[in-house]
């Protein structure tokens, strides 16, 4: 990347452009780089989601299910066809604010995760609160989805909706607040660099942090159970077109960036299974190497999440359905619980790694 | 001021992004909008069987409740990152946060709040 940009201020600065307006025009290809990898990530997701685990499920009724799948990927990304919507949206303003609400804080999340060593989109000292403001920012923009239903009962569900969500949000704050106390530091890029061994997984923190890690699967798991109620066909009315097709790469994005976030606390981000990189052991000369090594780091980042998620989706598709009271019970009762003893111990590991008051 | 730059490009170009999109479905919409308004009293559950609790008005106050707590507990992590140098005062400032949090919590469970059936 840093080649790329090199070339790119070169280049624009022969042909006379100001300094500020090249470094601002060159956050136009990380940003492309990042929708592009957010339609692949729903396009993946869904497909798994939709189409592969159902059919695996229910292979005697494979015309009605792949009925079902047709009819959602057309609806999904149906840019171009009849424009049904089933409920009047509150406003013609208020539409537009939900999609800037659901879809921008998923398009900054992605920008914060270091996907390399090198290749960081947005570079930033607090990213980890960054990160949280586009998660509140999320969960209004869900909320304000309800209310602009026009609906009573859209209303009431849509605050049930973001109450059991929220609630599985709080087992995830408290986790990552004992990563971030424990790396001391709001970094992500740092967070990671702090979990960098030679032994490679031995290093990564989801070793001594494994109680944090379980949490936060669980509470990506509830999640995306939650998910499936708030983005389902009857909350989404008013929704069509281009809009619900943004709906639903946010909704993919948002699943997927929380998982590269777990990733980057617990498993080492971008870092090597090994310690080492399989592209250093290719005798090539010395610059391609390490682009070699940045690419195979962005790999590593996107294999590890997409794993992580694959296995979240198939648990969430293949071993039982909770309702809401089965959420409430393992987030308040559990989760949060576990997630305050796991916080305590961290604090109590770190007061004996600084030493002592 | 410069490491926000990068996060206010990022914020403009999607903004701007979103808009073109909704304004390129006009343009490359081949059939005519068509507008059905229906009456959303028939509105399934998609996951959960509990149809009728969830129109249950107690979520308002519980849902406010819940967020508030959830938005909260991001405040508390600027404070941990003091914590490096293993002063005192960051430990009892979110040690004294984390046991309020738990009373509360000992609170609900004890008062059957979180029992909702």
């Amino acid at each position: 990347m840093d080649i790329i940009y090199q070339f790119y201020l070169k280049f624009l600065e022969q042909m006379g452009i100001d300094n500020g307006l090249i470094i601002l025009s060159w956050y136009f290809f990380p940003f492309c780089l990042t929708i592009l990898a957010m339609v692949f990530v729903a396009v993946v997701l869904m497909v798994f989601e939709q189409g592969i685990i159902p059919y695996f499920r229910n292979k005697k009724n494979d015309i009605e299910h792949s009925c079902k799948f047709s009819s959602l990927i057309s609806g999904a990304f149906n840019f171009w066809g009849d424009k049904t919507t089933l409920c009047k949206p509150g406003s013609f303003f208020m539409d537009k604010v939900v999609l800037l609400l659901i879809f921008v804080p998923v398009v900054i999340m992605f920008g914060l995760i270091p996907y390399s060593n090198k290749y960081i989109p947005i570079i930033s000292e607090v990213g980890v609160i960054l990160f949280w403001t586009g998660v509140v920012v999320f969960v209004f923009g869900l909320l304000f989805k309800g209310l602009c239903a026009n609906n009573k009962f859209e209303h009431v569900a849509t605050v049930r909706s973001i109450l059991l969500f929220c609630s599985c949000l709080v087992p995830i704050v408290l986790v990552v607040s004992g990563c971030v106390m424990f790396a001391s530091s709001l970094n992500i890029n740092e967070i990671v660099l702090a979990q960098s061994s030679s032994g490679g997984v031995v290093g990564w923190s989801v070793i001594p942090g494994f109680i944090g890690f379980l949490i936060f699967v669980v509470s990506l798991l509830l999640i995306s159970y939650i998910f499936d109620e708030i983005f389902s066909v009857e909350n989404l009315n008013g929704f069509s077109g281009i809009k619900l097709c943004l709906l639903f790469v946010a909704k993919y994005g948002f699943l997927f960036v929380l998982s590269l976030l777990c990733i980057c606390l617990f498993c080492g981000g971008y870092l090597p299974l090994f310690g080492f990189y399989l592209s250093e052991l290719i005798p090539i000369n010395f610059v391609l190497n390490n682009s070699a090594v940045y690419i195979e780091q962005i790999i590593w980042l996107i294999f590890k999440s997409f794993l992580l998620l694959f296995i979240v989706i198939w648990i969430k598709n293949i071993l039982w359905q909770v309702n809401s009271e089965k959420i409430i019970n393992i987030t308040w009762r559990l989760l949060v619980p576990l997630g305050m003893l796991n916080f305590l111990v961290l604090c109590e590991a770190k007061y004996l790694v600084g030493g002592g008051f | 001021m410069q490491e926000f730059i990068g996060l206010v490009v990022y914020i403009s170009l999607a903004v701007v992004l979103v808009f073109i999109l909704i304004a390129c479905e006009r343009f490359i919409q081949v059939v005519c909008g068509r507008k059905v308004k229906r009456v959303l009293e028939q509105k399934v559950d998609g996951v959960s069987l509990d149809r009728f609790i969830r129109y249950d008005s107690k979520y308002l106050i519980f849902g406010l409740f819940f967020v508030l707590a959830f938005v909260s507990m991001g405040l508390v992590l600027p404070v941990l990152v003091k914590c490096v140098k293993a002063e005192v005062l960051p430990f009892i400032q979110v040690g004294v946060f984390v046991f309020i949090l738990l009373l509360t919590l000992i609170y609900a469970l004890g008062k059957n709040i979180l029992k909702w059936r």
